[in-house]
């Protein structure tokens, strides 16, 4: 396997913690917006719409990191792989649990008017965010082993 | 107004930043390819590019060398991933006038952006 076909999965790692980043940023800057614009239509959409990206980005990162210690396993950096993996599930299910709390009102927000649940519904999705910059540590402490040995 | 082109392959990220910069007043167009960066460039010329530096087919390099050689004053602001040293300094070699790393904080790219503002109305006069 070449350096480039593992920076190649690293960068998609990186882009899958990525987006569940912006997400969750999107989200908080919408708690604002509501405080002082009150509630309207679109925001709950854009909400609602980056509730779902999380999901495919959870999704995706889950895919993402299989693949980064499947290439790991393959250039004999097996111990490097097995912590990355079992930090980045770590925190992957912490992103997991928000999920679920927020999924469990989810029916509820889709039919509500009222400006208190959709911020916490925002305030919820916004705690991913220091978990995503967390992982992203994690990650480039990997990169940063990988380097040392000459293998990135 | 200022325009700014977002181009990532990434079309939730292109997305969700277009919003974000609507609501402060700025004038966005997206991209999710480089061929497609590069016609929005032609038309539109935009002020500032936030450009992904790895992207499937033209990569965010050649783009950057493309637009750079369009109209050296678009500010250019590459997106890419901690430590890839050498990229990084391809781009600065081809003109990029910033680059922040994966993954950022969207109040930082607001001040990234404040700041080429100023420098874009410093150089207009």
């Amino acid at each position: 396997m070449s350096n480039d076909t593992l920076r190649e999965l690293f960068h998609d790692l990186f882009g899958a913690i990525n987006g569940i980043s912006l997400m969750s940023q999107m989200c908080t800057q919408f708690i604002t917006i509501i405080e002082e614009e009150g509630l309207n239509n679109k925001i709950k959409d854009e909400l609602i719409t980056n509730f779902k990206n999380v999901g495919l980005y959870y999704n995706r990162a889950i895919k993402d990191l299989e693949s980064v210690t499947h290439a790991l396993t393959k250039i004999g950096s097996v111990n490097i792989g097995t912590a990355l993996k079992a930090s980045i599930i770590c925190e992957l299910g912490r992103i997991k649990d928000i999920i679920n709390t927020v999924g469990n009102s989810f029916d509820n927000i889709l039919e509500t008017d009222t400006k208190e649940d959709l911020l916490r519904f925002a305030r919820e999705l916004g705690k991913m965010e220091p978990i995503c910059r967390s992982m992203a540590e994690t990650v480039r402490f990997s990169k940063k082993k990988l380097s040392e040995q000459g293998k990135y | 107004m200022i325009k700014i082109l977002l181009v990532d392959d990434e079309k939730g990220i292109t997305d969700a930043l277009k919003e974000f910069f609507l609501h402060r007043g700025f004038g966005v167009k997206t991209a999710n390819n480089g061929e497609d960066a590069l016609k929005a460039v032609k038309k539109d010329r935009p002020d500032i590019v936030f450009l992904d530096i790895r992207m499937p087919g033209i990569s965010g390099l050649d783009v950057l060398e493309k637009i750079k050689r369009m109209d050296k004053s678009i500010k250019i602001i590459m997106l890419t991933i901690h430590e890839e040293e050498a990229m990084v300094n391809k781009a600065k070699e081809l003109g990029a006038d910033e680059y922040i790393t994966k993954p950022f904080r969207v109040d930082y790219l607001e001040e990234v952006v404040i700041k080429k503002v100023q420098e874009l109305t410093k150089e207009r006069g």
